[in-house]
């Protein structure tokens, strides 16, 4: 099981993946294979193609498509969070909304600066617009899929009777009323706000210190993981403003030379060239950041939450005991309902009990995954910086030695 | 003065009357404010007039001295070619104080030009002295087709900041007067490297003279002189008559071609430095935001408990420290190699249509003296055939009089017209250079800058790898 999450969340961030292609973690295990075959945007809405082969007797055919909204995995998510047994573990945290405003508002805007620049500027800025705009689609898709695959790889979750209807029935699942959602959104966000209040003022003193210091740890981590996303976004965002303007210099260098009759129009060709290659590198060098950087702090910000929503859960639970533990007491001073009591006070033992060691190797096993997603984050960033720098080294060398030699 | 018996000619500032030209050194100004004709030499500085003039006593005096036109220039310009000049403006200096503050710059000048007197040697030069040098070599030279290099532009907004801060070595204040100091160096080196204006007086006066310039106050802009200058400007675009040129003329020709030339460049050097300025806004923002982000990873890598991860963390973080550097260094150098030379040459293009300008001011001028010769010669027949001898005696004297100043006119045009051919010759040829060699600046700094980021990443690749 550990394995299988470890690398389900390296997934995310494998630069080669297809949309649509999941790699199998456990090869021996092709028991539930799901993937995203497809997508299709369309205005607001993006359409999964939800995939899934499989050999368990549960499903009714082993190997069937569905079509899914982002609604509906919200939904999906929803229901594991609310199911008592799932209390002790991490629920994988859903998907982010697809999200193309800014993409969208970028293509509006170079569709109503059409007539201020040259065709070939307009060209070139559209095409960097839909590049990106596929981009943040490929990456949509991805994060879907992750959330599947956790599931699906996850021996307690995947046998969930809303995790098969998710993938079987091929129906709309009726959870696109917005209304609901919006509710739905309210109530989790004051449940969002009510988790951390509820951690920092346990007074239920935790007696497991384990528990405690992991509390006070994810506070503070989810804290710095959120701060960190977001300066991410921004430099990462920055970056694709700096490439984008390499574009607009190289048009520039274009127009130039045009009007030039002199040496200098096939040297400042040459260099619009150059510039125009480099926007490229500059880019991916972007969202290559944006890839591996951004999104693994993102991605774990959002688990470190799913973490302690599990924390507040056992907390929660631990209250439930300590009650059926005075509830006892009082039962057995009045001489009243003391079995019912007794029963009550030994389910909810029980139940703290089995939830604190489930969490406990929840816990652990995020942070493996997490010291393991960063680590392979971490080099591949390095590894691709590297590897764009080098790319410009050699671009601008070429540049040089070609324009030197006029 | 002006004759006064004839309607005065369209342009006040030139001056048609000979007399004037025999005392006087061809150079001096032809802007010449109304009462100072007859005075000669009075009001331009010391040094230079007492060397030429021996050698233009004897010559027509439209002619520019011999030295100075058709081959021998070219001799001239192949002299240079060894000859180097190089100036260096540093240190500069916040004196004086409130209001009355300005900045001082030390000016050296490292030469093996025979012409100076040391081959090294410093001044101290305030912005106003630059003006001044700039509008008095304008004067001189304009009117015979120079192209006159630019001078930096005044800035309320910098000077403010100037008198303001406390501090002139930090702060915004500093950057001003650091692009200034970088933009008056071109300046002075741009004129420098010129054949002419290099070595003339003025020019020399200024790089040599230890002394305070007398301050030059007709370049501050509500200064008398500047008033003037705007009444000048104005008259000079209210023609009576406009003479078209003619444009079956191949040589016409040609200076329409180069005229939409300039406009065209001028047009794309704006675009060109408006994104470059971009470019230059992004960057900036980037490494601050790279900074925000470094502090924040610092945050998360001593909150992180595992030690490893913590470890590669706050590497990180000191990478994108480093990086941030690096982004900042790029950004000024996006300014000040390229943004500020697209700057120099929208600010010559200016320079450029100035003279082509001034051409058509002499065209009109010629044909205004073609249009009153005409005028002279129908009177004098008229006079003669009304049997007046006096006043045919007297109109006779206006047709000699104003034929010479049709020849002139015509001389004139003709001289600035081949001074522009020249010019721009020489423009193109500097243009071409320039541009090759600092973009080749640029795009070497630019792969400096990430072969730097090549290492930073490689010296991190390890810790992230060692994590366990």
């Amino acid at each position: 099981m550990m394995d299988g999450l470890d690398d389900n969340t390296v997934i995310l961030s494998d630069e080669n993946r297809k949309p649509g292609r999941s790699e199998t973690v456990d090869l021996t295990d092709n028991s539930l294979l799901v993937d995203i075959s497809d997508a299709l945007s369309e205005k607001d809405k993006v359409k999964f193609t939800v995939h899934t082969k499989t050999t368990l007797p549960e499903f009714q055919k082993s190997e069937f498509l569905v079509v899914r909204q982002h609604e509906e995995f919200v939904w999906l998510h929803d229901r594991f969070e609310e199911i008592e047994e799932y209390a002790g573990y991490i629920i994988p945290p859903a998907p982010p909304r697809p999200d193309f405003d800014a993409s969208r508002e970028k293509l509006q805007k170079l569709g109503e600066g059409e007539g201020t620049m040259t065709k070939e500027e307009f060209n070139k800025m559209k095409q960097e617009l839909e590049a990106e705009y596929l981009a943040t689609f490929k990456k949509t898709v991805a994060m879907h899929e992750v959330f599947l695959c956790r599931l699906a790889n996850h021996p307690v979750f995947r046998n969930d009777h809303n995790f098969r209807v998710f993938l079987e029935y091929d129906q709309d699942l009726c959870v696109r009323g917005k209304n609901k959602m919006e509710v739905l959104g309210g109530f989790m966000k004051s449940f969002t706000k009510t988790t951390d209040e509820f951690l920092l003022s346990a007074t239920v003193k935790d007696v497991n210190d384990f528990f405690e210091q992991e509390k006070n740890f994810l506070i503070d981590y989810h804290l710095h993981l959120k701060d960190a996303t977001a300066k991410g976004d921004k430099m990462t965002k920055r970056h694709k403003d700096v490439a984008d303007s390499y574009i607009k210099i190289s048009t520039g260098l274009v127009q130039l030379s045009s009007i030039d009759n002199s040496d200098l129009e096939k040297f400042l060709a040459k260099v619009a060239e150059t510039f125009e290659k480099a926007c490229k590198i500059e880019g991916r060098v972007a969202s290559d950041e944006d890839l591996k950087l951004s999104d693994t702090l993102r991605y774990y910000m959002r688990d470190s939450f799913a973490a302690k929503r599990l924390l507040y859960r056992r907390l929660r639970c631990l209250a439930n005991y300590e009650n059926a533990n005075r509830n006892l007491e009082r039962a057995r001073t009045k001489n009243k309902d003391v079995h019912a009591a007794e029963l009550a006070q030994q389910q909810a033992c029980e139940k703290f009990e089995q939830m604190s060691d489930k969490g406990k190797e929840e816990l652990m096993d995020f942070k493996t995954r997490r010291v393991a997603a960063f680590r392979k984050n971490l080099v591949d960033l390095a590894e691709l910086e590297i590897k764009h720098s080098k790319a410009q080294v050699q671009l601008l060398k070429n540049c040089l030695a070609a324009l030197k030699e006029e | 003065m002006a004759d006064s018996r004839d309607p005065p000619p369209l342009f006040n500032n030139v001056d048609i009357d000979q007399r004037d030209y025999d005392n006087e050194d061809l150079f001096t100004s032809a802007v010449e404010d109304i009462g100072v004709h007859e005075d000669g030499a009075s009001e331009t500085p010391k040094l230079q007039l007492s060397q030429e003039s021996p050698s233009l006593d004897n010559v027509q005096v439209v002619k520019s001295p011999p030295a100075l036109q058709g081959e021998p220039l070219d001799e001239l310009e192949k002299e240079c070619g060894d000859q180097f000049i190089q100036v260096t403006v540093t240190e500069p200096q916040k004196l004086g104080e409130g209001m009355a503050a300005y900045v001082a710059y030390k000016v050296i000048t490292r030469t093996n030009m025979p012409i100076f007197r040391k081959r090294s040697f410093s001044v101290m030069r305030r912005f106003s002295d630059f003006l001044g040098l700039h509008d008095k070599l304008v004067e001189k030279y304009l009117r015979m087709g120079r192209i006159i290099p630019p001078a930096p532009e005044k800035s309320v907004i910098g000077m403010t900041k100037i008198k303001m801060s406390n501090q002139p070595e930090q702060g915004s204040s500093a950057e001003f007067v650091e692009k200034r100091r970088a933009s008056l160096e071109r300046y002075l080196n741009r004129t420098a490297a010129h054949p002419i204006l290099g070595i003339d007086p003025d020019f020399r006066e200024f790089l040599e003279a230890d002394m305070e310039l007398p301050k030059a106050t007709n370049t501050s802009a509500l200064s008398g002189a500047g008033v003037m200058r705007l009444f000048n400007k104005v008259g000079e675009t209210v023609n009576k008559i406009t003479y078209k040129m003619d444009e079956s003329d191949p040589e016409q020709q040609w200076f329409e071609e180069k005229t939409q030339q300039i406009e065209n460049l001028d047009t794309q050097l704006r675009k060109l430095h408006a994104n470059v300025e971009t470019l230059v806004l992004h960057r900036k923002d980037l490494a601050v935001l790279t900074s925000a982000f470094a502090k924040s990873a610092a945050m998360l890598s001593n909150c992180e408990e595992h030690t490893s991860l913590s470890r590669a963390l706050s590497q990180l973080a000191e990478v994108e420290e480093k990086v941030e550097a690096l982004h900042n260094e790029q950004a000024n150098a996006d300014f000040s190699v390229l943004c500020e030379l697209l700057k120099d040459y929208i600010a010559l293009t200016v320079a450029i249509k100035e003279v082509f300008h001034e051409r058509v001011k002499v065209y009109q001028n010629w044909q205004h003296s073609q249009q009153m010769l005409n005028k002279k010669r129908e009177q004098k027949a008229k006079l003669e055939l009304s049997g007046k001898p006096d006043k045919g005696n007297q109109a006779s004297v206006e047709v000699v009089e104003w034929e010479a100043k049709v020849e002139r006119g015509q001389e004139e045009f003709d001289n600035i017209s081949k001074m522009i051919k020249k010019e721009m010759e020489r423009f193109e040829v500097s243009r071409v250079k320039d541009f090759k060699a600092i973009i080749i600046q640029y795009l070497e700094n630019l792969m400096t800058h990430q072969q730097q980021l090549i290492k930073y990443w490689e010296a991190f690749l390890p810790e992230a790898k060692a994590i366990a």
